[in-house]
């Protein structure tokens, strides 16, 4: 039986961006260590988390339950949660889910980061 | 020089009057149980004092006032005289008085008597030797001879021998001579006449001749000793009643007032209590005829009369409160009411061509909802219909805040999207957390039909074309939820015959007596067989009234607006509603095993079920959806049907036909779940939804059909690929094919 594994690393890349890389299953066992490293993600100033789905392994349903609260959280913090690095698959259930509504969804860190930087929209 | 302050002895005398000892006694220490209990004992005291005074006058009177005491000495005494009589007869001679008689004693021939012979022992009778208080009533004896002289004298000074007897008591003759004459005779005198008591008794010889006579007298004021002893037996009487009296009259006193004080108390208790607040204290009535008893029974009525007042008073009260809080909840949904109509479009823009038709029916506690029409100079026109979360007041100021900054950001952008995303940021920032606005905004231009639109979380309108119905499908989360979102934009050209339905989700969202839902797919059937010619509008309020009946409270309010081509066509989008697919036969059985209920398993089912389906190359996309719909239906048969117990197995059923794939996934969980809400991303945002609850819906949206069965044992889900629909691969949110 495969244990659930996963890493969470926090990386702060501008004062008001952070990307959390996330790397092997994302499932509803990663709540407390999500919860963890968006705590080191978030600063006062901070205005958006980017989430790096480069290193996804697998995510259920309960993986996006999770992401769900983080969105609540976010938004009491009037920040914006984008996503990279999404394979199809991925990408295919956050459109389903409508997650793509709430979470802005790049294929690249650049754009997200660009995204993340504020008024480079369209 | 000392100066006393006058202030302090008069804040003194004002301060605390002092009330006399006796009063402060009677009235701190003891209660009117004591007080009732000493006023018997001092009732009964004074009784017997009473008693005892009316004892000691009626002594005194008998002792002072009669012969009495005079009778009582003259027994003793002429006793005495007679014993004189003997004596003097003993020592006289044959015929006449022995003349060397005398009262002295020891003397010869004396006619002195012991003490012994005075069987009463009353020493005061010893008259002869007495002490005289004066002449007349100094007690003395005289021995006379026949002839009335002094033989012998027990006072000679006063009494001499020889002298005559009649000239020494002047006033005793008769006595005397009596006695003489051989008759004893007595007088008993009375203590305030001042007379004594005399005695004459004669002294007889052998032969019955009288030899003389014996006379004495004795004065009967009262020795002092007698009356000290009278008075000392009185007090000591009225001590010994007094403490027999006492704690008898003090006892019978607790006894006769224990049932009044009993019910005095109670009523003092009841009074205090509800005095205090408590107004269910009543009093037992025991005797209404007694005083006490009336005073209980007015207590009651007392009591009963002010708690009815104080109910009275009380629904008054409420009453007039509920009025107030009426008349303010009917103030403030006017006042929402009136915001919301005074920024509803006074007028409707006419386009040529074209016709449009808004209806507005507000619920009684006004819910939100708004429309706009944003005339632009080129002939285009924007139209809004929106929705502002919660109800009253709130709802319609946030319906007021929107309203006007999709206004004034619809005049800077011609893109819909962006102009939804532009108010978004403006209202995140704004609102309170939780508060929202759905709205669908569209640029209509009638010259060309086109239509251009964005959509924030509003129910997506229809568009009827020929006997089509298909939706004006566009993604977005509601305004205000949070900022920085994207808003899809969607297109279309509208046929000059074409109507589109903009609507809120008060119609769809309308219950019946039997709690059914309106709903969109009635709403939709209705829609597609309207009659052209009818007004859409009114059609569907004739619907919905017939469907919810005569007595239906109005939920929220119903928005409806319609725009419709009133000439030829001119463009042509249609909707495809997806068709339905049989199984097909010739099935194998490409795989079938069971995992225990332990976390991670899921994955393990998936690997084995794609390592099942290897020969059949399927698309890859194609079969990760089927791979996340295995893991998400293992894992629900894991946690909801086995709940995790590594003792009950997940069965994994792989079966293959030509033309149809299906994987079964059957627990062990008895009887079938319920079904969770539909997830809805902005009610989850929103709070009115849990985070969580998203595997059924991907299960279904990830395969072409999903069969959902159970036998005895346990509940099972078929997860069903045809595999004639390759076509499929992309997965789109629903109804945008």
């Amino acid at each position: 039986m495969p244990e659930p594994q996963l890493r969470l690393d926090v990386r702060p890349v501008a004062p008001t961006a952070s990307i959390i890389d996330i790397r092997g299953e994302f499932t509803g066992g990663a709540e407390s260590a999500l919860m963890e490293a968006y705590g080191k993600a978030s600063g006062e100033r901070t205005r958006a988390i980017l989430l790096n789905f480069g290193g996804l392994d697998y995510m259920n349903s309960s993986g996006i339950g999770l992401l769900v609260t983080l969105l609540i959280r976010l938004q009491r913090q009037g920040q914006r949660l984008l996503a990279y690095g999404l394979s199809d698959h991925y990408r295919q259930i956050f459109e389903l889910t409508r997650l793509t509504d709430a979470i802005g969804v790049y294929d690249t860190e650049a754009e997200a980061l660009v995204a993340a930087g504020g008024r480079g929209r369209r | 020089m000392t100066l006393s302050s006058p202030t302090s002895t008069g804040v003194a005398a004002a301060g605390a009057v002092r009330a006399p000892w006796y009063r402060r006694l009677t009235r701190t220490r003891l209660g009117l149980r004591g007080r009732m209990t000493l006023s018997y004992a001092l009732t009964t005291l004074a009784a017997v004092l009473v008693l005892e005074l009316v004892v000691a006058i009626t002594v005194w009177i008998a002792v002072t006032q009669t012969g009495l005491a005079g009778q009582q000495i003259l027994g003793p005494m002429r006793q005495t005289a007679k014993l004189y009589a003997l004596a003097a007869a003993a020592q006289a001679g044959p015929t006449a008085l022995d003349p060397r008689t005398t009262f002295a004693p020891g003397q010869p021939a004396s006619i002195a008597i012991p003490a012994a012979y005075f069987p009463s022992g009353n020493a005061a009778i010893r008259y002869v030797s007495g002490p005289a208080a004066d002449h007349s009533t100094a007690p003395f004896a005289l021995l006379l001879t026949p002839a009335g002289r002094v033989l012998a004298s027990s006072n000679p000074t006063r009494y001499p021998p020889q002298s005559s007897a009649a000239t020494l008591l002047p006033g005793r003759q008769a006595l005397i001579a009596s006695a003489l004459a051989g008759k004893p005779g007595s007088v008993a005198g009375r203590v305030l006449s001042g007379r004594p008591v005399e005695v004459a008794e004669p002294v007889l010889g052998h032969a019955g001749t009288v030899l003389g006579a014996v006379y004495a007298q004795v004065s009967v004021s009262y020795p002092a000793n007698f009356l000290r002893g009278v008075t000392g037996l009185l007090l000591l009487s009225v001590v010994f009643w007094s403490f027999l009296t006492l704690p008898v009259g003090a006892l019978f006193g607790r006894l006769t007032t224990r049932g009044l004080v009993r019910r005095v108390n109670e009523l003092v208790t009841a009074t205090a209590r509800f005095a205090g607040g408590d107004y269910a204290q009543r009093v037992p009535v025991a005797r209404a005829t007694d005083e006490v008893g009336q005073l209980e029974w007015h207590f009651n009525q007392m009591a009963d009369q002010l708690v009815a007042s104080m109910a009275q008073q009380q629904r008054l009260v409420e009453q007039q409160a509920r009025q107030e809080e009426r008349a303010r909840i009917e103030q403030e949904l006017r006042t929402a009411r009136q915001i919301q109509e005074s920024l509803l479009p006074k007028a409707v823009p006419s386009l040529p061509g074209w016709e449009l038709t808004p209806s507005y029916q507000p619920a009684t506690e006004v819910g939100g909802d708004f429309y706009d029409f944003i005339p632009f100079a080129d002939g285009r026109v924007g139209i809004v219909i929106g929705d502002s979360s919660g109800k009253g007041i709130p709802a319609a100021l946030l319906m007021a805040t929107a309203r006007t900054m999709l206004r004034t950001a619809a005049r800077a952008t011609a893109s819909p999207g962006a102009v939804l995303a532009r108010v978004n940021d403006l209202l995140a920032g704004e609102i309170v957390p939780g508060m929202f606005v759905t709205c669908f905004y569209a640029l209509f231009d009638p010259a060309s039909g086109r239509i251009t639109f964005a959509n924030a979380g509003h129910d997506v309108p229809y568009r009827r074309h020929g006997g089509d119905v298909a939706e004006l499908r566009a993604t977005g989360m509601p305004l205000g939820l949070m900022p920085g979102m994207r808003y899809e934009e969607g297109e279309a050209t509208l046929a000059g015959d074409d109507t589109v339905l903009f609507y809120s989700d008060g119609l769809v969202e309308a219950h019946n007596g039997a709690r059914e839902m309106f709903g969109f797919p009635r709403l939709c059937r209705l829609v597609r067989d309207a009659p052209p010619q009818t007004s859409l509008i009114a059609d569907l309020m004739q619907d919905l009234a017939a469907f919810t009946g005569p007595d239906w409270a109005q939920e929220d309010d119903i928005t409806l607006l319609t725009l419709r081509g009133t000439a030829g066509t001119r463009g042509n989008v249609g909707a495809a509603p997806a068709g339905a697919a049989m199984d097909g036969s010739a099935t194998r059985t490409l795989a079938e095993f069971s995992l225990p209920s332990v976390p991670g398993n899921e994955r393990v089912a998936t690997e084995r079920v794609a390592e099942a389906l290897r020969g059949l190359a399927l698309p890859a996309p194609r079969l990760e959806r089927l791979k996340t719909a295995v893991a998400e239906a293992t894992l629900n048969a894991m946690e909801h049907g086995n709940e995790y117990r590594a003792d009950l197995p997940v069965r994994v059923r792989v079966r293959a036909a030509p033309d149809v794939l299906t994987v079964r996934i059957s627990d062990e969980g008895g009887a079938p779940i319920a079904e969770p809400p539909v997830p809805d991303l902005a009610a989850k945002l929103a709070g009115e939804q849990s985070p969580r609850g998203w595997g059924l819906f991907l299960i279904r949206n990830l395969v072409d059909e999903v069969r959902v069965g159970g036998d005895e044992r346990g509940h099972s889900v078929e997860l069903v690929l045809r595999l004639d629909a390759a076509g499929r691969d992309q997965p789109a949110p629903a109804g945008t094919e």
